[in-house]
């Protein structure tokens, strides 16, 4: 057998410069290699060697490996076929990133390379015992076996999961990111071949943007591996394309999709170091496809032996990076990229012991494996021909025909037909007018056919998207009128007779990457998997990485020859996004986070606050001990920032109208100075927000609301401005990052307060509890304050211009030393708020709550003549009321907290739940508020509650939702 | 600012939704929505602007609030701010000068300007810091530095 090709896979890779000595070839004219830098990296462990710009299997291959991984169910061992991205045996693991495309990724000094799906290692894996038993392995095998007894399936799976393919993800999180982008062009090219090239050209020349992506690393599609006259056409185009300010150029990207209205998903991939891929969301007003043709393996025994590999890989391998593939070959060719691939190996200096011609009626009908040696059964040793000879190689090329992949076009509505003539598929008449076709894809030709086709194109395209946005910016858009306007569609380019060829007498693989067989197919099929869609969910063929650019027309003949049918009349499998695989980090992107600060946050961080996360707002939690806030503000005075709170100034004679339709209770007689507290419900009547409105002056007010609603309540406010009463003369204005508010309160707080706003008479009388006050305070003019309070202690509320919220919080603390002036955070306030009963919208209500069980029946006025909820709270009533209520609650042991949350129950029925539960610093003892049947809701009640342990406690039913101060004493003082 | 689209006040500004231009004495004023309007003066002239604008003719109902205090201005400038910005903002960034647009940047809401090169970048106070984060990250790969206002 021919030996020396074999054994190299199993020699350790030499570290001898200059690398690689034994496939590398001498320089070619179009090769992509610097041979000036070359670069070491690891295979397996062991130390190899490339060139810049080398992909990590062309290195591999020019050092002789032939084989690079072992494939999905059988672990039969895998070389190149396509030598590019969707090449299915060139998937590896490099470093943590596992199921790198080995024949696209361009190699790197230090790269860890290693082999997948190969176990305990590449050359002896235990799991290619499959093959021997494949005839048992047929599709649906696990479905089939696995699914009885059910309760074995943890055992199987524990066994089966060593049986999976891919590579290792990392446990440890990447370093790496995933970007985003948004894109706005007048013409999108997909694909940078002479065609797409010539049509980014000619759109770009009159004046449209244009994005032109390319799936590899550099333009020219197939010119780059052609001859003379491609690589001068290459340079020609490259020059334009560079000299077209116009045009942005994706290399390394992919059109993974099309959406309605050309809305066009980009992958580019290795953005920059770091970033691993971007989406780009990309907006084209006009579409050109130029994606070019795929080439098609032939079905055979044999033909996933490492040695067997297509046309265009054979010739990439030769004039891109200069590898040469084999010592002795046999072509197999139908068309004349087979005849070239024979004319650039003869001349890399490879025998061509054989050209078996397809247009003759030639065939071959297996390739063998070695049966002896060091490279037994891991590589091509020879090949049988249809008359029945057997020649020795060890390298088998074929070029027996082309996909087209239409993905794009599928998914702007196209319904590609099949063309006997030109055996393979082509572009229908369902593409809109927004979306073009050009290239090898269309039709064929000359390279100058192509290219002068292309120009067509991007004119057409460019003239296409400038009526489009002159149609769109065209304010009378006449209804339909110039849906027809712009140029004609150039006509189509013609075809070229093809042999239709797609399996030999013999078996073979049909989907490399599933390892899907095509008697697997023909099995399937007499199962009465007829159906293509039904045909690929059973088999998984089309399913794998190469995602059926490989093997869906090949699946697809099987199937018709096995159910007596034409391919036109089989159809093919639905072109779902995405048309390459991408992943999961891309879909993801950047994550944006908003975070909203208020002036004070600094001073907060600074002086050790622990930050609760509320929303998008980061605010202090407490300062280290919430509960002496708790005592301090109940005897002394404290201060808290309340920035979040949302605000709305609201101007203009129609305000009340718009109060007493929000709110459930009475606003038309609000005096000026004075604020009131209001519930809004939505119209089913369930609480939704709340808070203070305060009327400053004429025509003016200022709404504050929950923090967490100020959105939806402004949205609420629009929406009834916009639509329901556009005749309101009203402007409002959100007003939330315009102050930095500020809750003074304790006992002390008029004392404190008094010192800084000297001009306010803060005196009980002339500043009354629920009034509101214009202000000068700490010298900031523009102040505004009123009289509240949620802490159920006498306070004031400051708002002034946010950018001197952090002079008067510290003019606050400075003043109001003596007084013993301490911030307090959330978790203080609410621990008072709750020993006040203060209900909190979302926590003391959900999205059942009426206003009637959250206890604000004195609050509703039925009387008023509309407002939001009306009917379903009027409702509520004429059925005697909700059926629960919330109650003040206090456990009989005072010093048990039961969690919020927690079940009352009696027996084993539930009859009320805990919102709100803490201990209260004030009276020594837990306190909650929680919801129970209204039959268990009278005063005295003593019901149980359901602790998390399963134990139950007592508690109480208290005659006030307020456990401190009923009366409102301290507030009012 | 808000008052009636069609009213005196819209008609001294002169620029309507989605456009901004030069109204003298440094002050470049934006049209912000229908019926709303954005003047970007020079620090501390707000006040002045608010007195300006009261005294117009009246419109039937014109509010005019200095909002000085609650927004934060970022500027992105250079070749290669469009890029930049494209990256957190989805809007076709290719507009004329002077085109304004109410849209959303790294997910907040903003009012963003064509200004020249670059463009001025408006939001809400409290997103100031996370903003301007925002924006450095997406220009990283362009060299995008902060510079302090002046």
């Amino acid at each position: 057998m021919t030996g020396t090709s074999f054994r190299l896979e199993d020699r350790p890779l030499r570290n001898a410069a200059p690398p690689n000595p034994g496939r590398r070839l001498d320089p070619r004219p179009g090769e992509v290699i610097d041979r000036s830098a070359p670069l070491s990296f690891t295979w397996n462990g062991r130390p190899a060697q490339g060139f810049e710009g080398d992909t990590i299997v062309s290195a591999l291959a020019a050092s002789g490996v032939r084989v690079f991984s072992r494939s999905l169910k059988y672990h039969r061992p895998r070389g190149l076929l396509t030598a590019s991205f969707h090449d299915p045996g060139c998937l590896v693991q490099v470093d943590d990133e596992p199921n790198v495309r080995g024949a696209h990724r361009r190699v790197e000094a230090g790269m860890r390379v290693s082999a997948q799906n190969a176990w305990p290692s590449l050359r002896f894996d235990v799991k290619a015992a499959n093959q021997l038993v494949g005839r048992f392995l047929g599709p649906g095998f696990y479905y089939k076996t696995f699914i009885a007894p059910e309760r074995l399936w943890p055992a199987y799976e524990s066994v089966l999961k060593r049986f999976a393919a891919g590579g290792r993800a990392s446990a440890e999180p990447s370093h790496d990111s995933y970007d985003k982008r948004y894109a706005h062009v007048d013409v999108l090219v997909a694909g940078g071949g002479p065609a797409g090239m010539a049509a980014a050209v000619a759109a770009a020349a009159v004046g449209a943007s244009v994005m032109l992506v390319e799936e590899e690393y550099e333009l020219g599609g197939h010119l780059r591996w052609g001859g003379k006259r491609e690589l001068d056409l290459l340079a020609e185009q490259r020059a334009a394309v560079d000299a077209s300010p116009g045009i942005e150029v994706l290399t390394n990207s992919v059109v993974t999709a099309r959406y309605d209205d050309n809305w066009m998903a980009v992958l580019q991939r290795s953005v920059f170091p770091g970033v691993r891929e971007r989406l780009v969301k990309a907006r084209a007003t006009t579409v050109v496809v130029a994606a070019g043709l795929i080439e098609r393996p032939y079905v055979f025994a044999g033909n996933d032996l490492p040695g067997v590999m297509l046309s265009t890989a054979a010739r990439r391998l030769v004039n891109l990076w200069a590898v040469k593939p084999g010592t002795r070959a046999v072509v197999f060719s139908a068309n004349a990229e087979g005849d070239a691939a024979a004319a650039d190996l003869e001349d890399a200096g490879v025998e061509i012991t054989r050209l078996v011609d397809a247009r003759r009626g030639e065939n071959i009908v297996r390739a063998l494996a070695a049966r002896h040696g060091a490279a037994r059964r891991t590589g091509l040793s020879a090949v049988e021909l249809g008359d029945g000879s057997i020649v020795e190689c060890d390298l088998l090329v074929t070029a027996i025909g082309w996909t087209a992949p239409t993905s794009l076009l599928n998914m702007a509505g196209d319904r590609p037909v099949y063309d006997p003539t030109a055996a393979r598929f082509r572009p229908g008449d369902g593409l809109p007018d927004s979306v073009f076709v050009t290239g090898g894809l269309l039709g064929d030709g000359t390279v100058d056919e192509l290219v002068a086709h292309g120009s067509d194109v991007g004119r057409a395209a460019a003239a296409r998207s400038d009526a489009r946005s002159v149609r769109q910016d065209r304010s009378d858009r006449a209804a339909g009128a110039d849906d027809d306007a712009g140029p004609a569609r150039p006509a189509p380019l013609p075809v070229v007779p093809h042999p239709a060829l797609f399996r030999s007498t013999t078996h073979g693989i049909v989907d490399y990457s599933e390892d899907v067989s095509s008697k697997d197919l023909i099995g399937a099929a007499h199962e009465g998997y007829e159906s293509v869609e039904l045909l690929k969910r059973f088999t998984t063929v089309t399913m794998g990485s190469a995602q059926g650019k490989l093997e869906t027309v090949n699946a697809v003949a099987v199937l018709a020859e096995a159910t007596g049918r034409t391919i036109g009349e089989t159809g093919t499998t639905v072109w779902r996004p995405p048309y390459a695989p991408m992943s999961l980090g891309a879909l993801a992107g950047r994550q944006f986070e908003p975070v909203r600060r208020s002036p004070m946050q600094g001073w907060h961080e600074a002086h050790g606050a622990r930050p609760l996360v509320a929303g998008a707002w980061i605010r202090p939690d407490h300062y280290g001990d919430p509960e002496a806030e708790v005592r301090n503000v109940r005897t002394n005075v404290g201060i808290i920032d309340v920035t979040p709170l949302g605000k709305l100034d609201l101007r203009g004679p129609d305000v009340p109208l718009l109060l007493n339709l929000l709110y459930v209770n009475k606003w038309s007689k609000l005096a000026e100075g004075a604020v009131r507290y209001g519930v809004m419900c939505g119209d089913d009547g369930v609480v939704f927000d709340d808070g203070v409105t305060g009327h400053l002056g004429p025509d003016h007010y200022v709404m504050s609301t929950t923090s967490s609603g100020a959105e939806a309540v402004l949205n609420l406010v629009e929406h009834v401005l916009a639509t329901d009463h556009p005749e309101w003369r009203i402007h409002v204005t959100p007003v939330v990052g315009d102050y930095a508010s500020i809750n003074v309160a304790g006992p002390d707080s008029r004392a404190l307060l008094g010192r800084l706003a000297p001009e306010l008479d803060l005196s009980p009388g002339a500043f009354a509890y629920m009034q509101v006050r214009s202000a000068t305070i700490a010298g900031v003019t523009g102040c505004f304050t009123w009289r509240i309070g949620f802490t159920g202690e006498l306070s004031y509320e400051l708002h002034v211009p946010a950018d001197r919220g952090l002079h008067v919080w510290e003019a606050l603390l400075d003043t109001g030393r003596d007084l013993g002036c301490a911030p307090f955070g959330v978790e203080a306030q609410r621990i008072m708020r709750l020993e006040k009963g203060h209900l909190i919208v979302g926590q003391d209500s959900d999205g059942l709550t009426s206003a009637y069980a959250a206890g604000l029946d004195w609050l509703v006025k039925p009387d008023k003549t509309d407002f939001l909820g009306k009917p379903e709270l009027a409702w509520v009533a004429e059925r005697g009321g909700p059926t629960a209520q919330l109650v003040g609650l206090q456990p009989v042991d005072g010093t048990l907290v039961p969690p919020e949350g927690c079940q009352l129950v009696e027996g084993t029925t539930i009859v009320g739940r805990i919102t709100s539960s803490r201990m209260s610093p004030t009276l020594g003892r837990s306190i909650g508020l929680g919801y129970v049947d209204r039959r268990l809701a009278s005063a005295g009640t003593v019901v149980s509650v359901r602790l998390p342990d399963g134990t139950e406690t007592p508690v109480t039913v208290m005659a006030d939702l307020a456990h401190f101060d009923p009366e409102g004493r301290r507030l009012r003082a | 600012m808000k008052a009636a689209a069609g009213g005196a006040v819209a008609g001294a500004l002169g620029v309507p939704f989605g456009a901004a231009r030069d109204a003298g004495d440094g002050v470049l004023a934006v049209g912000s929505g229908p019926g709303e309007w954005l003047l970007l003066g020079p620090a501390g002239a707000g006040p002045a602007l608010v007195e300006r604008w009261r005294a117009e003719p009246d419109d039937g109902l014109v509010t005019v609030l200095d909002a000085t205090a609650g927004r934060t201005v970022l500027r992105i400038d250079g070749p290669a701010s469009t890029a930049a910005l494209a990256k957190v903002c989805g809007v076709d960034l290719a507009a004329a000068d002077g085109s304004a647009v109410r849209t959303s940047v790294a997910r907040v809401p903003a009012l963003v300007v064509r200004d020249g090169d670059g463009f001025l970048v408006v939001g809400e106070r409290s997103y100031g810091e996370y903003l301007a984060g925002a924006l450095l990250d997406a220009g990283a790969e362009f060299g995008l530095v902060r510079e302090r206002s002046t």
